[in-house]
């Protein structure tokens, strides 16, 4: 006897969802492999058409995929009920399923959670991860439920979150342990090793989606805050400030070293040689490595210096 | 040890019924040892002797995973008793790209030899029942296409005869 093998339905959409995608089209037949994504979208202002990057990705391996309009309407659950997938595996999708679509396959639907669940619950969880500075993240992979992120626990993977980690390399980190770790769980399930465990409400925290108002610096928030803050929301939607009335973006900033006996009030400038340095909340020190003037390219901290005479007022504001 | 080739439907020794194995020996040693090395280069689960040619009641089987292998050999099997249903999808090495729920015995009782001449019964449930009862099968003559619908059936028989199974 053979055991037929495994039908996997993958929904993706963007990079963090790439490398599940190569280790299960690596595990399994490519006829046992339905790629679900959106279809292409005209992005940016040359409104050219571009794929999702899983679709891309689904395409250069050479698999086959599925990508309606609305992955809830009866015709598109009925092309992927005929595929008769024995799991459904969900990583960064962004498109709520319906009970029905979580229905679909015969042993379970299962996702890939950045954040060790039952803490940061929401589309922006490794944001919120290092907006907290929290110390330790991980990944979870979760049976999907009807509320989000709210399903029985699988397995989980945590580890430290680095010193100066930004959001996108936090991202790409945790993509690579979670690729794994979504092999293991359906191997997990399928020799019945694994027991599924609901989550603690008690130990439950929320990462919702974030506004472009929520990159605005606080300069009375201490050094750490900020910088915690900073690596947290950049790319998107990024952190801003105001200098000299005109809107300038923060892009790399980390907390200086030294404690001055004197330091600079909250959101004063002080220029130390080709060091920018700015003042936080509870005398402490922000040093400003990146940053980009609205409509202006980016510049480094050195850049910005040799653009302008720092005068004894200058100094970053909320408006 | 060596891989042995499979037969496949619809071969002839596919439908015999097998006859009882007299003399436990070296040679019936090797060749269920064969059979376990070529099941599991398929990769199968179970393989039983008229699969590799060999109208004898002999069967190789592993209900276990891959970290943890269970592998069995069974000479002159037979269920003793059988009850429940239950059914799973299910393929075989004789009749490639083509798999099919069955209907089966949910729990059953195997009376068999082992290689060093013990009897031993067996109580099984689930996966290990089902997939006895598969190999069990093949000792009759009987596959697993045998106890599916007609209309299923036809489904493989047409692909079989357009020649649009995949090829291994
Ligand atoms: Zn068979």
């Amino acid at each position: 006897m053979t055991l037929p093998p495994l039908k996997i339905l993958f929904l993706g959409a963007g990079e963090f969802a790439l490398p599940t995608l190569e280790k299960l089209a690596a595990a399994i037949p490519a006829e046992n492999l339905l790629v679900v994504s959106q279809p292409a979208r005209a992005k940016g202002r040359g409104r050219k058409k571009s794929p999702t990057p899983v679709s891309e990705k689904a395409g250069a391996l050479g698999l086959e995929q599925f990508t309606p309009k609305d992955i809830n309407s009866p015709a598109s659950r009925a092309a992927m009920q005929d595929f008769e997938p024995d799991y459904l595996v969900l990583v960064d999708f962004g498109t709520r399923l319906a009970p029905a679509t979580i229905a679909l396959p015969k042993k379970a639907a299962i996702n890939l959670h950045p954040s060790l669940l039952p803490a940061f619950r929401g589309p922006a969880p490794m944001a919120w991860a290092l907006i907290k500075g929290e110390p330790v993240t991980g990944v979870t992979t979760q049976l999907i439920g009807e509320k989000i992120d709210c399903g029985h626990i699988l397995l989980q993977d945590p580890t430290f979150i680095r010193d100066h980690e930004t959001l996108p390399e936090l991202s790409r980190r945790l993509s690579l342990i979670g690729a794994p770790l979504v092999i293991d769980t359906i191997e997990g399930l399928e020799s019945g090793s694994l027991e599924p465990r609901p989550q603690d409400e008690n130990l439950a925290s929320k990462a919702p989606k974030f506004k472009k108002e929520d990159g605005l610096i606080n300069w009375n928030e201490n050094a750490t805050a900020i910088f915690n803050r900073i690596r947290g929301l950049n790319p998107w939607p990024g952190t801003y400030t105001f200098h000299r009335g005109k809107r300038i973006k923060i892009i790399k900033a980390v907390p200086a070293a030294e404690t001055p006996l004197l330091a600079p009030a909250p959101g004063e400038l002080r220029a130390d040689g080709q060091r920018l340095l700015v003042g936080c909340g509870q005398n402490s020190l922000l040093e400003i490595l990146e940053l980009q003037p609205a409509g202006k390219p980016l510049r480094t901290a050195a850049q910005f210096l040799n653009g302008q005479q720092l005068k004894q007022s200058d100094h970053f504001s909320t408006s | 040890m060596s891989i042995l080739e499979i037969e496949t439907y619809p071969a002839a020794v596919l439908k015999q019924k097998a006859t009882a194995i007299e003399n436990i020996d070296d040679s019936l040693r090797e060749l269920a040892d064969s059979m376990l090395e070529t099941m599991y280069r398929a990769p199968g689960v179970g393989l039983a002797a008229p699969q590799v040619g060999r109208s004898i009641r002999l069967l190789v089987a592993d209900p276990g995973s891959r970290e943890e292998p269970e592998p069995m050999i069974l000479v002159n099997p037979k269920i003793i008793t059988a009850e429940g249903r239950t059914s799973m999808q299910e393929g075989c090495l004789s009749v490639p790209g083509f798999t099919a729920e069955v209907e089966r015995y949910k729990q059953i009782v195997v009376q068999a030899w082992t290689l060093d001449e013990r009897e031993v019964e067996l109580e099984l449930e689930d996966f290990p029942a089902i997939l006895l009862q598969h190999e069990l099968d093949h000792l009759e003559g009987i596959l697993f296409i045998d106890r599916i619908s007609r209309l299923k059936r036809n489904i493989y028989e047409r692909k079989l005869k357009k020649g649009t199974l995949p090829e291994d």
